[in-house]
């Protein structure tokens, strides 16, 4: 079990695991995000990352998509759901995104790193 | 019926039923195919993500049962033309209308970005994202066809003008 004490996330389609590192907390995504309503699905899912990150001040969340086969812009539009509730906070609550996105894979290269371009003082990138 | 698609250096044409489940597949289909016609993955990616998101809402809006999807590559020339068809609603058909005017009104960058940020104000599972992204990832310009009820939504790739950003 992580520090936050979430349990994995594990569905059909996709499984989003949710580990320590050093400094932060990583989410890992593996399978394929094209359901057709992520929001009802995910986001109560990342509410909850969101409040415990909060509660225990880290500071940094890294987002591992190196294993996301695919994603549908209902899905893009749940992470931009997320990146906005670290926004919304206080500076001393606040946290920052790290994306590990898969230079294989060209979706992830295009709109993933388009991200960082709408919020560029929240997310950054590292193409792998 | 004509099977033979003369002109064309490789092209596939396929109906399916309006379940959900299904885009996956074609989309995986898809994908391999093209990587076969056009012999460039990445692109084929590309275009395959374009149909998964054209076919999201094709389902979604539908009135009948019944989706099309073609993709015919003219080799030649260096284009993919992917179209898919459905039978919608004319008040479905009007919102389509709409959101495909204003994604192919200004810059993909822009429209992407703003699209972007309407999307995360929806609590619904939708996001009206699908056009603004197929446009930014391919630099393609989307058309909409209406004869009736039904509704072909086609766009043109020119492989020799997108690929990563």
């Amino acid at each position: 079990m992580n520090k936050l004490g979430i349990e994995d996330f594990i569905s059909e389609d996709i499984n989003i695991k949710v580990e320590d590192f050093d400094g932060g907390i990583r989410v890992a995504f593996i399978g394929d995000i094209d359901s057709q309503d992520p929001d009802s699905s995910l986001m109560p899912f990342f509410d909850r990352i969101n409040s415990k990150i909060i509660e225990n001040g880290i500071k940094q969340i890294e987002l591992d998509f190196l294993k996301l086969n695919f994603m549908n812009s209902s899905g893009i539009k749940v992470i931009v759901k997320w990146a906005q509730l670290s926004l919304i906070l206080p500076e001393h609550k606040s946290y920052k995104f790290r994306i590990l996105a898969n230079s294989r894979v060209s979706w992830q290269v295009n709109s993933l790193k388009f991200l960082t371009m709408l919020y560029p003082d929240l997310i950054e990138i590292s193409i792998i | 019926m004509k099977l033979n698609k003369a002109g064309d250096s490789g092209y596939l044409e396929l109906v399916f039923g309006p379940r959900w489940v299904y885009i996956a597949t074609v989309r995986k289909f898809l994908q391999n195919f093209l990587s076969v016609t056009i012999g460039d993955s990445r692109k084929a990616d590309i275009i395959s993500m374009a149909a998964s998101e054209l076919l999201e809402n094709a389902i979604k809006y539908a009135s009948e049962e019944g989706t099309k999807i073609s993709a015919h590559f003219r080799e030649k020339q260096k284009l993919l033309l992917l179209s898919v068809e459905n039978f919608s609603s004319s008040e479905n058909i009007e919102v389509l209308r709409k959101q495909i005017e204003i994604v192919n009104a200004g810059t993909p960058e822009e429209m992407y970005l703003a699209k972007m940020l309407e999307a995360a104000e929806r609590s619904d599972g939708g996001s009206q994202l699908g056009f603004a992204r197929i446009r930014y990832e391919s630099n393609a310009k989307i058309d909409l066809h209406i004869k009736g009820d039904l509704v072909v939504v086609s766009i043109t790739f020119d492989l020799d003008a997108f690929g990563d950003k």
